[in-house]
């Protein structure tokens, strides 16, 4: 029996009291991190000489196959290695083979805790500290690819190797998807943002434009009267966020990123911005957005796209939704969704679309453990350059693509077949566009055929509208300070503002919600917030050296 | 009660002062005993080895609570803070209104879905027909296999303004414009609980109904002679028989008042009725994962762990008074 | 006495109606959304995107099923579910039984502290962390040991022993003491027999958590051969989620969506359980014949 009697309540505390005292002198003792603390710099000597004219893995003689661990911190990634043709000949071309692990942060940290960290490392936020602090636990690239593999700085860009620096002023980390000024220049990175309508409704209405607010408003009704199965206007799913209708509406209407003085500008509260929030709260009240829209989950969202029952949508996501739009495409010839300009800043500000930043999307690294730091650069270097990025999207010429005469490329009329009807099989023979840790856009604009039909339009109306946002990147305050737990608060609350917002049943309770957003914001040090903001938006333009 | 209770073996002793038996003897007598006792508590001793290793000796996980401790760190080289993470905590606003979300649905819970299982298991038990009674069982335990991603986006699609929900009270009558009540923070509660219920009722019965297999059904025929009526004779047989185990689930739900169901509340939770929604382990976890802090969690779950075992304690006495003093533990 | 015989049959018979209209109500409450979900999981991709049915599919399709048959890994993983399952049931009951069938016992000196070393561990746990490094160090990553060592032993299964124990009555314990057998032989030959329906309750428990169980593969294993069935169905699951998410074949027409596989999956897992479960039954019912104990 277990009575909570004098005595035995106070052993019973006693005894947990001196277990915990116990054990906690035990974790003193329990070290952990293992390993050499300086990285382990094999010697290369009878192996090969570098040359900064080729690439280290065509030089390497070394005989034996490198056995590297690879650690993923995701879920979805495929471990699968060396049975697909893409895999198959990195496996070839470097001598390795490697074995995936994937995880998330609490894996993640058994392996800094057990002291005994993988090989390579990719990580997806850049905000934790397993990339802050990498110059305790990873290998510096810049001093690899001197000792190993000088080719590495021909195919890095320089800007992204800046950015991702230091207080040592040495590069860790190196991430996929990274686009620089000189990208968005080129053209070659397409939008994945657009205002799209469906053919049949379009074409039923005359081709209006909808660009004022009282043009949205007014079409929104006409599509309501005229096509009364349909919902007239749809978004991404806002789940705990704010869907499509926080940044990505900001953007398309061309809110300024920073203010005169460069300094951090709150773009939640930009008037024009509200302005348009005003217009799809009255939307809302004539009965134009469903409720169903701030209750749907991913899923949901993506069934409603799959049978085209929103008139129209602010997509953010184009290529995620690229599968579920062809499919709709395929089924309704005629009534497929394409891109017009849509909602437009009352002030005349030019779109200012968002596309993956500098920061990019997986960071890669090596670790200090890494058996052999020499191989896993030459696998950087092999995976970013042109070859490695052909192979990784369209696999090897003549077996699985062609060059056509204009220099694009195209996937073989078999391969192909593949690829439209057994998509299962495609993965496991081929997993072409797959092994993306290096990937990047200005790869896949060779061929026609990396995106869907269905969002080509899309892409084609958002030349040219594209703004890179690479002052506004990772300037949230550090992790574990009480300015990001508030900043962590504010969000929170503005999501729910924003739907309260567009939800709103007539003005007041509009203006209420507002007024109480911009008090919170005074209650929870958002001063210090913008603060850090700005000298981190200051950071930003130092390292990439624009005013 | 201790009818094979073992007497001591040194027999009669003298007493200390204070009316204690010394030390010295008590240790003696207590190896005696062991040793008479061996057979059984070998029995238990791979229990305890069990626990040792594998409860006690991770235990130290819990000075994570008292550390700042992120992704990178290992045990010892992440910075002592004391008790610096709870009084994080506990002046979080949004932590006490997560505080309240728990204890209200925890106490519906309590109050609807403890109650539930053993009806549902009392009736199964009184069907007469065999088939009937085995579909009727093996229903009922099924929709407890249904993951909350499915059964969460099941309700939302029921509850949505073209959905069954909407469509069933409209022709009843009972509303006249759709509405999404997962939208409404003030039906949250409800929601919660009554899907719980709806999905776990049915596995509850099934240890109820391991007790009530036990029953001497002479009981019965003998309380129908009496006259009794059906109800008399669940309440007069079936329940008293099942007393003990119903005390163990109250004791064990009671310990369980400051938890939820982070599945459930994740796919249900959504913007506008997260003020109701947002429970201790939800908040939590998002907490924990965008902060990527594991000390926040670790403190909670501590603080949470050591009231659940007050909670369960209490509980204990409570339902032990009840039972003419015997402890289910 | 005719009289009274008369109205206590009508009381039953009223009893027994009422009884059997609130279950088949409480039977259609739960069938319909758990048929829906059988249909459902029969669906075309196309189908389930327009939603809308409840009891039969416009689109009847095989494909969910298909993409999870496909994966070749399948079939091993079965066999490890089987066997972690069978293997792991039968020695976490045993375990528990033995544990609780000696705390059942009130004269078993340093009872109170074991019980209360117990209680501790339902409540406080040192987390994934430490669990981790202790499995390492045990040299059970990557084991089929990882499956079952860790699985033996649980205070709440032991507490429900101990209570189910503790009703039998102690005379039979005294006279078999008498007849001068030993501790184990009583606990053997007699409590276990008696308790069939507890054992067969936990014996179910410990089982549908084994069959359902991935979090251990998901932290201790990467040797996809060891992986057990849930393992598969969730990474087929994460990977038709991603698959749009890469954009992999962008034209591709998808037959299955993440929520047909989802659903088909489930009723894979489900399926199982559900055969078993009458055999289990038949010891709720054996119990009952074996406790009829005269004191």
């Amino acid at each position: 029996m277990l009575k909570l009697n004098k005595a035995s309540g106070k052993k019973g505390i006693k005894l947990f009291a001196t277990l915990l005292a116990a054990v906690m002198m035990i974790t003193g003792c329990s070290g952990g991190s293992g390993g050499s603390s300086e990285g382990n710099w094999v010697s290369i000597e009878d192996r090969y000489t570098v040359d900064p004219e080729k690439p280290a893995w065509q030089l390497d003689k070394k005989e034996e196959a490198t056995d590297l661990t690879w650690y993923v911190n995701a879920d979805w990634w495929n471990t699968d290695f060396g049975k697909d043709i893409v895999t198959k000949k990195i496996k070839e071309d470097l001598n390795i083979n490697i074995k995936f692990i994937t995880g998330d942060d609490t894996k993640l940290n058994t392996f800094f805790a057990g002291g005994d960290m993988p090989d390579l490392l990719t990580v997806f936020d850049s905000n934790s500290p397993v990339v802050q602090k990498a110059a305790t636990w990873a290998m510096p690239l810049n001093d690899l690819a001197e000792k190993y593999d000088p080719y590495f700085n021909k195919v890095a860009a320089a800007d992204t190797l800046n950015w991702f620096q230091l207080a040592d002023g040495k590069t860790y980390g190196y991430p996929n998807y990274s686009n620089t000024q000189e990208d968005y220049d080129s053209g070659n990175i397409p939008a994945k943002t657009a205002f799209i309508i469906r053919k049949d409704v379009y074409e039923a209405l005359g081709s209006p434009v909808i660009g004022t607010p009282e043009e949205f408003q007014s079409v929104m009704k006409r599509i309501k009267q005229e096509f009364p199965a349909l919902i007239p206007f749809g978004f991404n799913s806002i789940g705990e966020g704010t869907g499509s209708l926080g940044d990505t509406l900001q953007d398309f209407i061309g809110v300024p990123l920073e203010t005169e003085s460069g300094e951090f500008y709150d773009r939640n509260l930009d008037e024009d911005y509200l302005t348009w929030l005003k217009t799809l709260n009255t939307v809302y009240r004539d009965g134009n957005i469903s409720d169903d829209s701030f209750a749907d989950d991913g899923t949901a969202f993506e069934e409603k796209v799959k049978s085209g029952k929103y008139a129209t949508m602010l997509l953010d996501g184009t290529p995620q939704q690229g599968g579920n739009l062809q499919i709709y495409m395929s089924a309704n010839p005629g009534k497929e969704y394409v891109a017009i300009d849509g909602p437009q800043s009352t002030k005349g500000n030019a779109p200012t679309l968002n596309q993956s930043g500098i920061t990019g999307w997986m960071i890669n690294f090596i670790s200090k453990d890494c058996k052999d730091p020499a191989k896993a650069i030459q696998i950087f270097t092999y995976l970013l350059s042109e070859e490695g990025q052909t192979l990784m999207n369209y696999g090897i010429e003549g077996e699985t693509y062609q060059t056509k005469a204009d220099g694009s490329v195209e996937l073989l009329p078999a391969v192909k077949e593949l690829q439209l009807n057994n998509a299962d099989q495609f993965k496991k023979d081929y997993r072409m566009g797959e092994f993306m840790f290096f990937g990047h856009d200005r790869h896949k604009a060779f061929s026609a055929d990396a995106f869907p039909e269905a969002i080509k339009q899309m892409q084609e109306w958002g030349k040219g509208k594209l703004k890179p946002h690479f002052i506004l990147e990772n300037i949230s305050p550090d992790q574990g300070t009480p300015e990001a737990r508030a900043l962590s608060a504010i969000n929170t609350k503005w999501n729910t503002t924003l739907v309260s917002m567009v939800r709103a049943k007539d003005d007041a309770s509009y203006d209420n919600a507002l007024a109480a957003y911009k008090s919170f914001l005074g209650e929870n040090r958002w001063e210090e917030i913008v603060k850090v903001r700005s000298e981190k938006m200051k950071l930003n333009k130092e390292k990439l050296g624009i005013q | 009660m201790d009818k094979l209770a073992v007497e001591t073996s040194t027999g009669k002793h003298t007493v200390g002062p204070n009316g204690k038996k010394p030390i010295g003897q008590r240790i003696k007598e207590f190896i005696v005993d062991y040793r008479r006792q061996w057979e059984i508590q070998s029995m238990i001793i791979p229990g305890i080895i069990f626990m040792i290793i594998f409860c006690y000796i991770p235990i130290y996980g819990l000075t994570i609570a008292f550390k700042n401790y992120t992704v990178i760190d290992t045990l010892a080289t992440a910075p002592w803070v004391g008790l610096d993470n709870f009084r994080i905590i506990l002046s979080d606003k949004y932590f006490w209104d997560a505080v309240v979300n728990t204890l209200g649905i925890s106490f519906l819970k309590l109050g609807i879905g403890f109650v539930i299982p053993i009806i549902l298991a009392i009736m199964i038990y009184e069907l007469n027909s065999g088939r009937f009674k085995k579909f009727v069982q093996t229903v009922s335990y099924l929709p407890h296999f249904l993951s909350w991603i499915v059964l969460g986006g099941m309700l939302i699609t029921w509850f949505s303004t073209t959905g069954l929900f909407n469509q069933l009270l409209l022709s009843l009558g009972v509303i006249s414009q759709p509405q999404n009540i997962l939208l409404d923070a003030g039906k949250y509660w409800w929601i919660a609980t009554l899907s719980d219920i709806w999905k776990e009722a049915g596995w509850g019965t099934i240890l109820y109904l391991a007790i009530m297999a036990k029953i001497d059904p002479t009981y019965y025929e003998a309380a129908k002679i009496d006259g009794a009526s059906r109800l008399r004779q669940i309440w007069n047989i079936t329940l008293p028989n099942m007393r003990s185990i119903i005390s163990l689930n109250l004791i064990l739900t009671v310990s369980g008042l400051l938890g939820s169901n982070l599945d459930q509340t994740l796919v249900l939770m959504n913007s506008q009725n997260r003020d109701k929604a947002e429970v201790i382990n939800s908040y939590v976890y998002r907490m924990g994962m965008s902060q990527g802090d594991f000390s926040y969690a670790t403190a909670v779950g501590l603080g949470v762990s050591i009231i659940s075992v007050i909670l369960l304690v209490t509980a204990n006495k409570i339902t032990s008074k009840l039972n003419d003093n015997q402890s289910v533990l | 006495m005719n009289g009274k015989v008369a109205k206590e049959d009508l009381d039953s018979r009223i009893f027994d109606t009422l009884n059997m209209i609130l279950l088949i109500i409480c039977t259609i409450v739960i069938l319909v959304p758990l048929w829906n979900v059988i249909i459902s999981s029969f669906s075309s991709g196309k189908a389930l995107a327009e939603g809308g049915f409840i009891f039969w599919s416009p689109e009847f399709s095989l494909e969910n099923y298909r993409a999870v048959f496909n994966d070749q890994g399948i079939w091993q993983a079965f066999f490890i579910s089987v066997s972690k399952t069978t293997i792991g049931v039968v020695t976490h009951v045993f375990f528990c039984a033995m544990v609780g069938y000696g705390l059942s016992k009130k004269y078993i000196r340093g009872r109170k502290l074991y019980v209360a070393m117990g209680v501790i561990t339902m409540f406080f746990s040192g987390g994934m962390i430490p669990t981790y490094l202790l499995i390492k160090s045990l040299g059970l990553l990557n084991s089929f040991w990882v499956y079952i060592i860790p699985a033996l032993f649980s205070f709440y299964d032991v507490v429900i022993l101990m209570n189910f124990f503790r009703n039998v009555p102690d005379s039979l314990e005294e006279s078999a003491k008498i007849d001068g057998a030993g501790d184990w032989h009583i606990f053997l030959k007699i409590f276990i027999p008696l308790s069939m329906p507890a054992m067969a309750t936990i014996a179910l428990f410990n089982g549908v958590g084994q069959w359902n169980d991935f979090m251990t593969t998901k932290l201790y294993i990467t040797d996809q051969s060891l992986y057990p069935l849930q393992m598969m169905l969730y990474e087929i699951i994460v990977q038709s989620q991603t698959q749009s998410m890469q954009n992999v074949g962008g034209s591709a027409v998808i037959e299955t969506t993440t929520k047909g596989v989802q659903l088909a999956t489930i009723v894979i897992t489900t399926l199982p359980i559900v055969l078993i479960y009458p055999i289990v039954q038949r010891y709720f019912i054996s119990g009952m014949m074996l406790g009829a104990v005269k004191e």
